[in-house]
């Protein structure tokens, strides 16, 4: 069983629910990143998203673009996300997925890109490019390396909803606006039938993402989804300039303040 | 729809939905024949085709090569071919019931076209450019604004075209339900390429005609110039089948290809993901998407619609760059020899022929399209030459 399904099979057994983090990769270091997955971790986050830093990140919102430019900026080469996934590895068994623009795996070779994943120890990865009528671009080195192809959908997908979730693997990340990354005061829709939607079609643990930045808004989503992902409310930390030692200071009180908020 | 190896829909989740709809749509649309009488009628009455087929004859006579036809796009309503398309997608847009339209631009002249047509169509318009090109293009962006249309400053990455394209289709993401994109060139995932050369084939269609009826023959060449390949793919659309007519395009080499100064994707490029298609992209060896550069605004794209990419791969078309100084000769000697200022981008087109034109009999035919009229450059060749003109006209 891959890391991230064991994941969720142990927090279902608790009637936990999994606070997925991201970063991108590289801001505001390598060793930066590296150095909060371990502190995260340490304050209860359950899987690491790490963003690969890309010109055109269609999906992101202005934090995440923000931090993405600053790591290129900063000299960021593909190879070494996965000297990070390595660091990490030396001392954590964190679920690690990579969210990545298709332009970045094209490029470095497919086969390639999954051969290092597995080796390094990567368990998942998140296209947000790549839709299920270009999946099989990645679908059988994914397989052939043991990776989880995270896929994700809609709140527009309904019907395609069934045929996206059939033959992905880990969890479901199920989109909770229209639009890009980045943090919202609050969520106000109520997600519920569209959670339903994702079920009715799948046991794959479900994660709600995008938009979600304070322990208030995560809580309202606790009842209807196996877990949340909070990205921009981290990365913003990251962004801000200030040293290494607060950055992770700041991180973990966010951490700790949005799982307590699913887990109460 | 893909062509070879290049185009799809590398898009996210949530634009898959309204891209179906927008294909069904459009595949309805075109087999409609109200639809295409209403499209006819605007292409007649407020754009003005068909455009002549011009035969330029001092510039033949001053090469002493094969005979030169211009394909004048240059006289349609806002100045260029962009028009054929801005309106027909927004035809299309009106048939969704869409209120709104959104387009990116660099230039700014598939803003004025998408401006334009929302303005007589009373339909709420957004434009998304570049913060550089803002400040490149004021008179530009005053016009978009006169016509009614909001210009969105686009100020991340690179703040050029390649950028407002991203925040373009990022906007359209959140307003899905009441928007329509209308894409500018033939890029883009699917089925855009396909539709921006449906409404641009109109200029071969036409062309072809006017061919036979002057000379009683097809061209022996066609010749556009590429950025994004839109007025390229619409002046070779209905010359593809025909094996004997030479096609060949002319792309932006900016400062030389040997340079990082250029725009050049066929000639330098290579396979990748943009904007939601595959197909040649500038980038570096990590896969980031290069910084661009060309006199011309209208050609300066890191990507190229994907069926030219396969038409260079299958060799069907040949496609050449062209640097600016080059692109500045042909600008004044249309001008000079025919009366005719031709776009900095078509001159691209123009610098090309000079390239082969020795090579050509006198009884040989040439039709170059003549996608824009090139005005609004004057300020910008001016002031390269040392005359300060004032800004941009």
């Amino acid at each position: 069983m891959s890391r991230i399904s064991n994941l969720f099979k142990n927090l279902k057994e608790k009637n936990e629910k999994a606070l997925i983090g991201y970063l991108t990769f590289g801001c505001p270091s390598e060793e930066a990143t590296v150095d909060l997955v371990h502190n995260m971790e340490k304050n209860g986050l359950d899987l690491i998203e790490l963003g690969i830093p890309y010109s055109n990140p269609v999906a992101d919102g202005e934090v995440i673009r923000q931090a993405a430019e600053k790591a290129l900026a900063n000299g960021f080469k593909v190879r070494k996300i996965f000297e990070g996934i390595e660091d990490i590895r030396k001392k954590s068994e964190i679920p690690i997925v990579l969210l990545t623009y298709f332009n970045t795996v094209f490029n470095f070779g497919v086969d390639r890109f999954f051969e290092k994943m597995r080796e390094t120890g990567a368990d998942g990865i998140l296209i947000p490019d790549l839709p299920l009528e270009e999946r099989d671009e990645i679908a059988e080195e994914a397989k052939k390396n043991g990776i989880d192809i995270i896929p994700l959908v809609s709140r527009v997908s309904h019907d395609r909803i069934k045929n996206i979730v059939k033959d992905a693997s880990g969890f479901v990340y199920c989109v909770s606006i229209l639009g890009v990354t980045g943090m919202r005061d609050d969520i106000d829709d109520d997600l519920t039938d569209y959670m339903k939607e994702v079920s009715d079609v799948t046991d794959l643990p479900r994660a709600i993402g995008f938009g979600i930045s304070n322990g208030e808004t995560a809580k309202k989503f606790k009842d209807i989804s196996e877990g949340v992902i909070v990205g921009s409310a981290f990365v913003k930390e990251t962004l801000k300039d200030i040293d290494i030692e607060d950055m992770k200071r700041e991180i973990s009180i966010k951490v700790k303040e949005i799982k307590n908020a699913i887990n109460s | 729809m893909s062509y070879g190896k290049f185009g799809g829909q590398y898009v996210p989740e949530v634009v898959l939905n309204v891209l179906n709809e927008v294909n069904e749509e459009y595949e309805k649309a075109i087999k409609d024949e109200k639809f295409i009488e209403e499209l006819n009628y605007y292409l007649r009455d407020y754009v003005g085709r068909e455009s002549p087929l011009y035969f330029a004859k001092n510039l033949t006579e001053k090469l002493g090569g094969a005979k030169i036809y211009l394909k004048r796009e240059d006289l349609n309503h806002t100045g260029a071919h962009k028009i054929n398309n801005a309106l027909g997608q927004a035809l299309l847009a009106k048939r969704m019931n869409k209120t709104k339209v959104i387009a990116e631009t660099g230039a700014g002249q598939h803003g004025l076209a998408t401006a334009t047509v929302a303005a007589v169509f009373g339909m709420e318009c957004k434009i998304f450019m570049g913060e550089e090109d803002v400040k490149r293009q004021a008179l530009n962006v005053f016009k978009m604004e006169a016509l009614g249309a909001e210009v969105v400053s686009v100020n991340t990455g690179t703040k050029t075209l390649n950028d407002a394209v991203d925040t373009a289709l990022q906007y359209w993401v959140e307003n899905i339900e009441d928007t329509f994109y209308i894409i500018g060139s033939a890029v883009g995932p699917s089925p855009y390429p396909e539709m921006v050369r449906g409404f641009q084939s109109v200029i071969s269609k036409e062309a072809k005609k006017q061919i036979l009826e002057k000379e009683n023959r097809l061209p022996d060449y066609v010749v556009a110039c590429v950025g994004g390949g839109s007025n390229a793919i619409g002046m070779f659309a209905e010359f593809l089948e025909d094996k004997e007519v030479k096609l060949i395009g002319a792309e932006a080499a900016g400062r030389g290809v040997d340079t990082d100064q250029h725009a050049a994707t066929l000639t330098k490029g290579k396979v990748g993901i943009i904007h939601g298609m595959k197909t040649y992209v500038l980038q570096d060896e990590d896969g980031q998407i290069m910084p661009v550069y060309s006199i011309s605004a209208g050609l300066d794209y890191p990507g190229i619609g994907p069926e030219h990419a396969y038409l260079k791969d299958i060799k069907r078309v040949e496609y050449y760059p062209i640097t600016d100084k080059e692109a500045i000769e042909a600008y004044f000697l249309l001008t000079r020899e025919e009366g005719i200022i031709p776009a900095i981008e078509s001159s691209h087109a123009l610098a090309q022929i000079l390239k082969f034109i020795d090579k050509t009999d006198k009884d040989e035919i040439i039709i170059m399209s003549l996608s824009g009229r090139g005005e609004k450059d004057i300020a910008r060749l001016a002031k390269m030459q040392g005359v300060d003109i004032g800004d941009e006209v």
